[in-house]
């Protein structure tokens, strides 16, 4: 019988192949495949659709630690004084940035959910063992357990 | 790679030069803490903050945006200003070239792949590489510079940034001048403030929220290679078959 898992990156997923060697599974028995979330092979550690609004948000924090400095000079001759001028010169340069780096990088990948199967975990055993496997994944937050019913080897 | 011991991560990550050439025009040292380079930064840092004291570069900033061109020229003393300027440029420019090499020296190690230790168990303290929040770390910034750092392990540079950070809120006087802000004493707001140290204030709460922001997303991408390789080297030569009897030929 085959249970197959999918998992995210992350401690539970070591726990839970760590704790099924523990129980007697042969380490031979365990397949653990590393999927890819983007076609393209260079950066697949990094490969998530939220890349783009980090780097917008970089570029946003430059942006507005700059022009806080500015705000905050010129506050000086102002009204409100500097405190009140660098926050709203950051609050704004901030937010040009943002929107500045997004408008000239436009998302052209898939829109990807948040929580992500990357790791396939499949592991054969007899039937009667399938509710432990299965009970493991779901302990160590597995995102969807399946298993396949075939013939006894 | 990366390399762990007692005072937390250090490593290889791609940056974009212009970023961190930006990051040590804002403040000498930034760009090299973002680089993994904490020694020279940290020194760097010490010299912005005496060599811009001595020679008056914020007074002159403040003068300048003000108009009051003929006060901010007077008000910088000479004897400082010009080692303060090559070492100002020096960062800048240093910065932007270690990040073109480690941006190479990045892509050669992630085609070695080698394996990465991700726990240090030291007498006096634990680092290990794990999964962190992007956004608690810039959080934890905003609130007070030094204790992003310290969500990243880095004790060492969170607790440098921490005192420095007070240091900065007494002698700027910024948040009594929020409070005659408050109590609509606009005034005294101002006139509370000191114009050298506040202009520091921007730069070091814009610097440690971005550096504590880009480690944590370069140590989770680090956390997601390092588990793919330990699974692969573990896991990958797997002599089990999926369909024993030869698949497809027997249906």
């Amino acid at each position: 019988m085959l249970i197959v898992g999918a998992f995210e990156h992350s401690v539970e997923l070591e726990q839970a192949l760590a704790v099924l060697e523990h129980m007697g599974f042969p380490q031979k028995s365990i397949l653990v495949v590393p999927m890819d979330t983007d076609p393209e092979m260079g950066n697949q550690y990094i490969a998530k659709s939220r890349d783009r609004y980090y780097k917008a948000f970089e570029v946003g924090m430059a942006g507005a630690t700059a022009c806080s400095v500015i705000g905050m000079s010129i506050g000086f001759v102002l009204k409100l004084g500097p405190v009140f001028w660098g926050l709203v010169f950051a609050f704004f340069a901030f937010w040009i940035g943002f929107i500045v780096y997004l408008h000239f990088n436009k998302d052209n990948s898939r829109h990807l959910p948040k929580k992500l199967p990357e790791i396939t975990v499949i592991v054969q055993t007899s039937k009667e063992k399938s509710e432990t496997v299965m009970e493991t994944f779901w302990m160590y937050r597995a995102l969807v357990v399946g298993h396949v019913t075939g013939q006894e080897r | 790679m990366a390399t762990i011991s007692m005072f937390g991560i250090t490593h290889f990550h791609r940056q974009n030069p212009y970023l961190v050439a930006w990051w040590s025009a804002a403040y000498p040292g930034f760009g090299h803490y973002l680089l993994n380079q904490y020694v020279r930064a940290t020194i760097l840092t010490l010299i912005e903050v005496t060599i811009n004291t001595l020679a008056h570069i914020n007074e002159s900033i403040v003068y300048t945006f003000c108009g009051n061109f003929e006060k901010a020229a007077s008000v910088l003393r000479p004897e400082w200003v010009f080692g303060y300027l090559m070492i100002y440029f020096f960062a800048i420019g240093d910065s932007f070239r270690s990040t073109l090499m480690q941006n190479k020296l990045c892509h050669l190690a992630e085609l070695e792949n080698n394996p990465i230790c991700s726990v240090h168990l030291h007498p006096l303290e634990i680092q290990y590489l794990e999964q962190k929040n992007p956004f608690l770390a810039l959080w934890y910034s905003i609130m007070f510079p030094g204790l992003g750092q310290l969500y990243n392990h880095q004790f060492v540079l969170a607790f440098y940034a921490i005192f420095w950070w007070w240091f900065y809120l007494i002698m700027s006087h910024v948040y009594e001048s929020a409070f005659y802000m408050i109590t609509g004493n606009l005034q005294q707001a101002i006139s509370v403030l000191n114009i050298h140290w506040l202009l520091f204030l921007p730069s070091i709460v814009g610097g440690a929220t971005y550096h504590a922001f880009i480690i944590v997303i370069e140590h989770n991408r680090l956390y997601r290679m390092e588990q793919r390789r330990y699974l692969a080297e573990r896991y990958g030569n797997n002599e089990s078959q999926l369909f024993p009897s030869g698949g497809l030929i027997n249906c």
